[in-house]
């Protein structure tokens, strides 16, 4: 795999654990919630997504579940409105969709460099978004503020413009992520129902049935 | 291993006078379509709509060799300037591929590995267009096929086919688009849920699966999530 294929690979997945670790911050500067950044042994969350673009004449709407299992297990579900669950266990990914009469591994995300990843989130999880994929930094206004994660990489940048992380009122609670493609074009998570250090069964993160 | 070689020109052999021997389904009724306002058989205006419409698909594209992705897309159709404008997503939302088609003029705004050749972009801009839009080449014949299932013939100068074929209970239509030796080029399955007695009253395919065989093979299938009208 080239760089270039390698860091597209990447992308969606980037976008998905961003999804995770915005509901575990809990201060109002990067300083502060590296700080602050405790242990998490688990969390689940609802999510709702919006796409908007430029040619859509309605934001196209996504509902899902993210589930995460300190320190390697992650389910990420969408219901709508294609079904399909993204695993990642230790270092492997995979992904099933739903067709017919149940879910069906797809060979085409089979992906590398989870290690890149995975190192990426270990960095999440204790509150370092300064990392080798991003740099970032934090916007107090408006109240109550958020963090900017920009691409370090030219070809990522080309793509993803920036990803923002938007603080909630309720501590330890992200309320929304935006992934900004261009100025035409972007993608916001907003989550709701998160639990944090709540009981997984672990068959989620088993093949979906 | 004489005889494995002669096995094998006689396999090769049978092959090419098979291709060569490619026909097209035989009408054995032939019929007036009846037609709507604008002098187009009814049939026409049920399966291509006249309207500015966005659709939105789940796309599966499955390669030889048992090779498939899903995506997500997001196409807007014009079809009386004949204009195109495709998105192509993962299903998280980030775009592959995003193009403009005005008639005349290609624009790619957005292409990224696989989908970043002209020659992708513009195969996939005429398989949409064979999808939605009427065909632009005359009609030759209508009628019954021998299972009664209703064809309309278009002919091209050259020779070439394109047959729109409609069941029996119209839930199942179909777009054979061949070359002047009548091999099969583009197959697409419409499957409709039900269809309206009114064909004023819009219905658009649950699923749509195109199969290409030249010059390379390959199936989209599409399967409608949701569609507007553009304003």
């Amino acid at each position: 795999m080239t760089g270039k294929r390698t860091l597209w690979a990447l992308v969606p997945i980037v976008i998905l654990m961003t999804g995770l670790f915005c509901v575990q911050a809990n201060a109002t500067t990067l300083e502060e919630i590296r700080t602050a950044a405790g242990t998490i042994s688990s969390l689940s969350a609802g999510f709702t997504q919006e796409k908007q673009m430029k040619i859509l004449v309605k934001p196209l709407i996504s509902k899902g579940i993210i589930r995460y299992q300190f320190p390697n297990l992650l389910r990420f579900e969408y219901q709508e409105p294609i079904k399909n669950i993204l695993i990642m266990k230790e270092k492997t990914i995979s992904r099933y969709i739903e067709k017919g009469n149940g879910f069906v591994l797809d060979k085409a995300s089979a992906m590398g460099a989870m290690d890149i990843v995975m190192d990426e989130i270990s960095r999440w999880i204790k509150g370092d978004f300064d990392t080798t994929m991003f740099t970032a930094a934090f916007e107090g206004k408006p109240e109550p503020g958020r963090i900017i994660l920009k691409p370090r990489d030219n070809t990522m940048n080309s793509f993803i413009q920036a990803i923002e992380l938007v603080l909630s009122d309720h501590p330890g609670v992200f309320k929304e992520v935006i992934i900004r493609e261009n100025e035409n074009s972007y993608t916001r998570l907003i989550f709701d129902t998160v639990m944090i250090n709540t009981e997984i069964n672990p068959d989620m993160f088993n093949i979906p049935k | 291993m004489r005889q494995k070689i002669q096995w094998g020109y006689l396999l090769v052999l049978t092959l090419v006078v098979s291709a060569g021997c490619a026909t097209l389904p035989q009408v054995v009724s032939r019929e007036t379509p009846s037609l709507d306002g604008t002098g187009m058989p009814w049939a026409l205006t049920y399966l291509f709509t006249n309207d500015s419409r966005q659709f939105i698909h789940s796309i599966e594209l499955t390669l030889p060799g048992d090779h498939s992705a899903m995506f997500m897309g997001v196409l807007n159709i014009h079809p009386r300037n004949r204009a195109v404008h495709c998105v192509i997503m993962t299903l998280e939302g980030l775009i592959l591929f995003d193009a403009e088609n005005t008639g005349d003029n290609l624009v790619i705004h957005r292409a990224v590995p696989p989908f970043d050749s002209q020659a992708f972009a513009r195969g996939l801009i005429s398989d949409i267009e064979l999808i939605f839009f009427r065909p632009k080449i005359p009609l030759a014949e209508s009628g019954s096929l021998e299972d009664h299932s209703k064809i309309l013939r278009f002919s091209e100068s050259n020779g070439g086919t394109t047959d729109i074929i409609v069941s029996q209970d119209r839930n199942l239509w179909s777009l054979t688009q061949r070359s002047c030796t009548h091999q099969v080029r583009r197959h697409i399955r419409y499957m409709f849920q039900s269809l309206p007695e009114d064909p004023i009253l819009p219905v658009f395919p649950t699923s749509i699966t195109l199969t290409a065989t030249f010059p390379s093979r390959y199936t989209l299938t599409m399967t409608l999530i949701e569609t507007r009208l553009i304003p």
